[in-house]
């Protein structure tokens, strides 16, 4: 029973960080309808930037959060700028296959790049709670990650009242409905999408941010990132921002328990066998709409 | 002009190109010469290629690569100074199998029908090494290993594969006495699912017998978090957990003990607790940790070995880890080869090769041949000891030796 509850508990606070990676990668998808599969190296670009404003220097670890956000924004923001603007112009017969390529060559970029540049030297940031919590025999974690649940759960609250409350996210949910009628109504698609990639962006670099004292930080650890936000985002249903936090928690809650009651050796494997069943059920994931809508 | 498709893409790739042949070859599987510029003495003969295949980028364990990668260039930059393998200059070209099997396998094969090498160094990943075997096999190549520690390397008894460093159930047989030494009777196995991981978790197994309870929890190798496969073993209140992984969670699952609890004496499955981000990593968490390794302030390098790491601290600026050490005999061997067999045909050298002898960076370097074992092809001289580091940021040459017993 106690190693039930530690099981449980892992897999919860290991899915909300899970949650706040795929909530970026969903965004995106919601607004400019493409599969970004830069978000990754993008994260673990803000992941650095975080992680050399604070580390030695006396800065608190917490306030690498805004630092990553504000890297990773920056470089979602100028990939959009960029690398997108064809896909803005309406000049691509084939804008989807030309962003998932565009995006790849470029992950494969920023991961040549950073290997060569920061080294493959594994990086440990500050901790933001260094005390591993001990709760009787029931539950023992660590402290950073408490904090790192409890931070990516707030942003991603924050994510939803933008989303559901600004004019921003009203702009944003009404290119997900009718891109054209947006459009016509005389909406910024090459500016709102700017944002989005950029939010998106910000976001998984601070989802790995929040990662990075109990996990490292280093070139590759943005492909980790890149897959569990697929699984979540497919579980959840592509551009369901609301239904990342239930795929997240859900794709946590299944790696833990998988690896603990059925076989250690299949972690990464239990969540894609979740979303192979999923799709199965629901082709376009649990909380996805045929009309696409954040 | 329209922007179509087929311009974005070119002018990403262009980009692309560009970029990363400003940032150098890391990362690329494109071989690059790394000889250096000493042809003018070494240059009577036709220049012999030395093929360094090593993990250089993710999902390998491109830090061991780096330094594979400075081994072979030390290497290369001394021995053609002094005048190259008997009178051939070296060209060392690099390869990057990513860790991975078929690109490992594919590397080599490339290596041996474009560029021409005499030999292959510098494997790392057993799985890969493994996967290489069969294309030196067809091509009648040398490959040397050094640090792939699965048995089936040389177990296989291929007659072109030739180790010099360690192996699994060498490795085990010699913490069975340890084991029996600290009075270990339930000891937790966290293995990584590779040739390594699980071969080592087998041969451990053997060796213990009935000494001691072994529990094997696999884990997928490139996991990170093993915070549920290690509060699993905590359940079993284990003596001692072995950390069995050459991927990240080498460093991440000794945190992650301490963060879920787990108060039964960790111990590394090999030394990597003496490399440079051992204690930037894990802090706290990393004190009393034992390891087992090769090398201790007791064991005498020869004169080969001082003149090695003499060379290694002065071109690098610190001293060489145990693993660079076996890799420089691995080289060191293919020019004993050459200058006996006064040839560079591969098919001559795998002929030589069993029967050379010559002074290693530890001790002198013979082959076993003993058929239908791990011990063919296999340098047998590896001591090896077990340490524990009893302070943060202690260092190598301080910890404290447990086993053998001075």
């Amino acid at each position: 029973m106690h190693l039930l509850v530690q099981t449980i508990v892992l897999g919860l606070l290991t899915g909300g960080i899970y949650a706040l990676i795929a909530a970026g990668l969903s965004l995106v998808f919601g607004v400019l309808r493409v599969v970004n599969f830069a978000h990754g190296a993008m994260a673990m670009l803000g992941a650095f930037a975080a992680y050399f404003a604070t580390a030695n220097t006396g800065v608190p670890a917490l306030l690498g959060i805004p630092v990553a956000i504000l890297a990773g924004g920056a470089v979602g923001y100028a990939t959009n700028a960029l690398l997108l603007r064809p896909v803005h112009q309406g000049k691509l017969q084939h804008p989807g296959e030309y962003v998932v390529i565009a995006t790849f060559v470029l992950m494969q970029l920023i991961l040549g790049a950073a290997i060569v540049g920061f080294g493959g030297t594994y990086r440990h940031s500050a901790g933001f709670w260094d005390s591993n919590l001990h709760i009787s025999d029931w539950v023992a974690v660590s402290g950073n990650r408490v904090v790192a649940f409890v931070a990516a759960i707030g942003l991603l609250a924050g994510l939803l009242w933008v989303v559901y409350h600004t004019d921003l996210g009203r702009a944003w949910r009404a290119l997900t409905q009718n891109r054209l009628g947006a459009q016509v109504s005389g909406l910024d698609v090459g500016r709102l999408s700017g944002y989005a990639f950029a939010a998106g962006a910000g976001l998984a670099a601070a989802g790995l941010t929040l990662m990075t004292p109990l996990f490292f930080v280093y070139p590759g650890s943005g492909s980790i990132v890149l897959m569990k936000g697929f699984v979540v985002v497919i579980v959840a249903g592509l551009g369901s921002i609301g239904g990342v936090l239930i795929g997240g928690l859900a794709l946590g809650l299944v790696e833990a328990l998988g690896t603990t009651y059925i076989s250690s050796a299949y972690t990464d494997a239990y969540g894609f066998l979740i979303m192979i069943a999923i799709m199965m059920i629901y082709p376009l994931g649990i909380f996805g709409r045929s009309t696409r809508a954040l | 002009m329209k922007f179509s498709m087929r311009h974005g893409f070119a002018v990403t790739l262009l980009i692309g190109a560009f970029i990363l042949a400003a940032c150098g070859s890391s990362g690329s599987s494109t071989g690059t010469s790394s000889g250096s510029s000493t042809s003018a003495e070494a240059g009577a003969k036709d220049p012999v290629t030395f093929a360094l295949v090593t993990p250089l980028s993710e999902p390998g364990d491109y830090r061991s690569g780096e330094l594979i990668q400075k081994v072979g260039e030390l290497w290369t930059k001394q021995t053609n100074a002094a005048g190259g393998v008997d009178g051939h200059k070296v060209n060392l070209k690099f390869y990057d199998d990513q860790g991975k099997p078929a690109v490992g396998a594919s590397d080599v094969e490339r290596a041996i029908t474009q560029d021409k090498a005499s030999g292959i160094f510098g494997v790392w990943h057993s799985s890969v090494t493994v996967a290489q075997m069969n294309v030196v096999h067809r091509y009648n190549v040398p490959l040397f290993a050094f640090y792939s520690w699965a048995d089936q390397v040389t177990g296989d008894n291929l007659p072109q594969v030739f180790r010099i460093g360690p192996y699994n159930s060498q490795i085990a047989a010699n913490f069975a006495p340890f084991i029996k030494q600290q009075g270990y009777k339930k000891v937790a196995v966290l293995a990584e699912d590779t040739d390594y991981g699980i071969g080592f978790a087998e041969a451990l197994k053997k060796a213990v017998g009935t000494e001691a309870t072994i529990d094997v929890t696999q884990f997928p190798a490139q996991s990170e978090d093993v915070t549920a496969q290690l509060s699993k073993i905590k359940t079993q209140n284990p003596d001692a957990v072995i950390i069995a992984t050459v991927y990240a969670a080498s460093n991440l699952a000794v945190r992650q003990a301490k963060e879920v609890g787990l108060d039964a004496q960790l111990i590394a499955g090999w030394d990597y607790p003496t490399s440079a981000d051992f204690w930037k990593t894990v802090g706290k968490a990393g004190v009393d940790i034992i390891y087992p390794t090769f090398y201790d302030k007791s064991l005498a390098l020869t004169p080969t070995g001082q003149d090695f790491a003499k060379a290694y601290e002065a071109a690098y600026g610190s001293n060489p880890v145990i693993m660079q050490y076996f890799l420089w005999d691995t080289l060191n061997a293919q020019k004993t080869a050459i200058e006996k067999a006064k040839s560079t045909d591969p098919a001559e050298l795998v002929k030589t090769l069993p029967s050379i002898e010559f002074e290693g960076t530890t001790g002198k370097i013979t082959f076993a041949n003993e058929k239908g074992t791990p011990a063919f092809n296999q340098w047998m001289g590896v001591k090896q000891f077990f340490m524990q580091l009893t302070a943060e940021g202690q260092s190598g040459e301080d910890a404290t030796l447990l086993f053998p017993k001075q």
